[in-house]
């Protein structure tokens, strides 16, 4: 995706005014620059209206502005281009075309992320693989909820399930996914852009949510109808800080820990929906 | 023994909502470091600040390691949340002049006082004061020395 920079000259005082006006359009992130800020958009929400908006400040604040394209690029090209290959155990290696293969273990994947996440070098990402290790797959229905580089839905279909469903907001990630899957020749796995409403089915064996806290809260309901009873569902992306409360908030929606892991500052749960 | 320092990153963003775009993409990944993990992690510390502008600073070490310390809005984000949160409403009027009150005024002083340039809380509240008048917010009342040295007569 190509972003606008917006490069505003202004004296600092000015500038922090301008940030906070600015934060309350679809503006991202900002960056001090020598002579004022520089303030970031994507360019599908850049509009004529900002460049008006903007023109108005004009009569109030002395400043002046000019703005550039930024062409996408695949930013994290540097690290994914000499990063170590990544060992779960015995059950599961992760690597980059460019790594040799691994001696000794189960399921082996390739994963090119191209600024997608999921590599398994996050905490968040190694501990869903762990507790995938203790699960049955073998004809699953599967939900992969914020796939990424669809590295845990590429592991499913490794491990036996076949009927898999990955979703993600990113366009990078729903493209990463399509290349990963490919390249680690699985089938079964369809990809969808969007959030979770773009998603209708129901009845899955396995859900995977590696996403975050908030996402995850505003999700349980609908996640839990999606669920099977007995089915099990894999939370990750949670800081351990706010284990108690995600914990909380899926205990009341009715499902039931079977697991919790925790790495760093992170953890990760297995719960079930009880069968009634 | 401490990590060899490569060099600083700052930047303002906007909580819960880092991505790999620029300027973090191209500051960051530069240096070599893994764009993603920075992203995950700033995005899980700050989603209590969800939209809301945050200063980070980002150490970067020479072993592609980094580390980073959030710290309080600008006293122009808290001001103009602060005037919304007095209208009651979540879509500001842009071009509408707000209102804060001089307890805003002290709470947003106390707040920024450690990255102020100011040694009493009375200085901090002029400067932030100062800020609010040239965003075109009124800061409503008497400021609390002025009533103090009345009584004090």
């Amino acid at each position: 995706m190509n972003y606008i920079v917006y490069r505003i000259e202004s004296q600092p005082d000015i500038a922090e005014i301008l940030i906070a006006f600015l934060g309350e359009l679809p503006f991202d992130t900002f960056e001090e620059s020598t002579n004022g800020i520089n303030a970031y958009i994507p360019e599908k929400l850049d509009s004529e209206e900002i460049d008006q908006q903007l023109k108005k400040w004009q009569s109030r604040f002395t400043f002046k502005f000019a703005k550039a394209v930024i062409p996408h690029q695949n930013w994290n090209e540097l690290w994914e281009s000499n990063f170590e290959s990544i060992q779960v155990g015995n059950f599961c290696g992760i690597r980059a075309d460019f790594h040799p293969t691994f001696d000794q273990v189960t399921h082996e994947l390739i994963i090119n992320p191209k600024m997608a996440f999921g590599t398994g070098h996050h905490a968040t990402t190694y501990m869903m693989i762990q507790l995938m290790e203790d699960i049955e797959w073998k004809d699953k229905r599967v939900f992969d909820y914020g796939t990424g580089t669809g590295i845990l839905a590429i592991l499913a279909a490794k491990l036996g399930a076949h009927d898999i469903d990955a979703v993600d907001i990113e366009d990078l990630s729903y493209e990463n996914t399509i290349e990963n899957a490919q390249r680690n020749q699985v089938s079964g796995i369809e990809v969808y852009l969007g959030d979770l409403s773009v998603i209708s089915k129901q009845g899955y064996d396995i859900i995977l949510a590696n996403i975050n806290r908030n996402v995850i809260l505003e999700s349980l309901s609908a996640l839990y109808e999606k669920l099977k009873e007995g089915g099990v569902i894999l939370f990750s992306g949670i800081l351990a800080a706010d284990q108690a409360l995600l914990l909380d908030a899926a205990e009341k929606q009715g499902f039931s820990l079977q697991k919790a892991l925790q790495k760093g500052d992170w953890i990760a749960l297995k719960m079930i929906k009880p069968v009634i | 023994m401490s990590k060899e320092i490569d060099g600083f990153v700052k930047l303002q963003v906007k909580g819960g909502q880092a991505n790999p775009a620029p300027p973090v993409g191209p500051a960051l990944g530069a240096k070599g470091l893994n764009i993603m993990e920075f992203c995950k992690r700033f995005n899980a510390k700050t989603q209590e600040m969800q939209g809301k502008v945050v200063p980070v600073v980002i150490t970067v070490y020479k072993d592609k390691s980094f580390d980073f310390v959030i710290k309080t809005p600008p006293a122009a984000v808290q001001l103009l949340e602060a005037a919304k949160l007095k209208k009651g409403s979540s879509v500001p009027n842009r071009d509408k002049v707000g209102n804060v009150t001089w307890d805003q005024v002290k709470a947003i002083a106390e707040n920024k006082m450690p990255d102020l340039n100011a040694f009493t809380i009375e200085s901090a509240m002029k400067m932030v004061a100062g800020t609010a008048r040239s965003m075109g917010l009124i800061v409503d009342g008497t400021p609390p020395w002025e009533g103090e040295s009345a009584s004090d007569n």
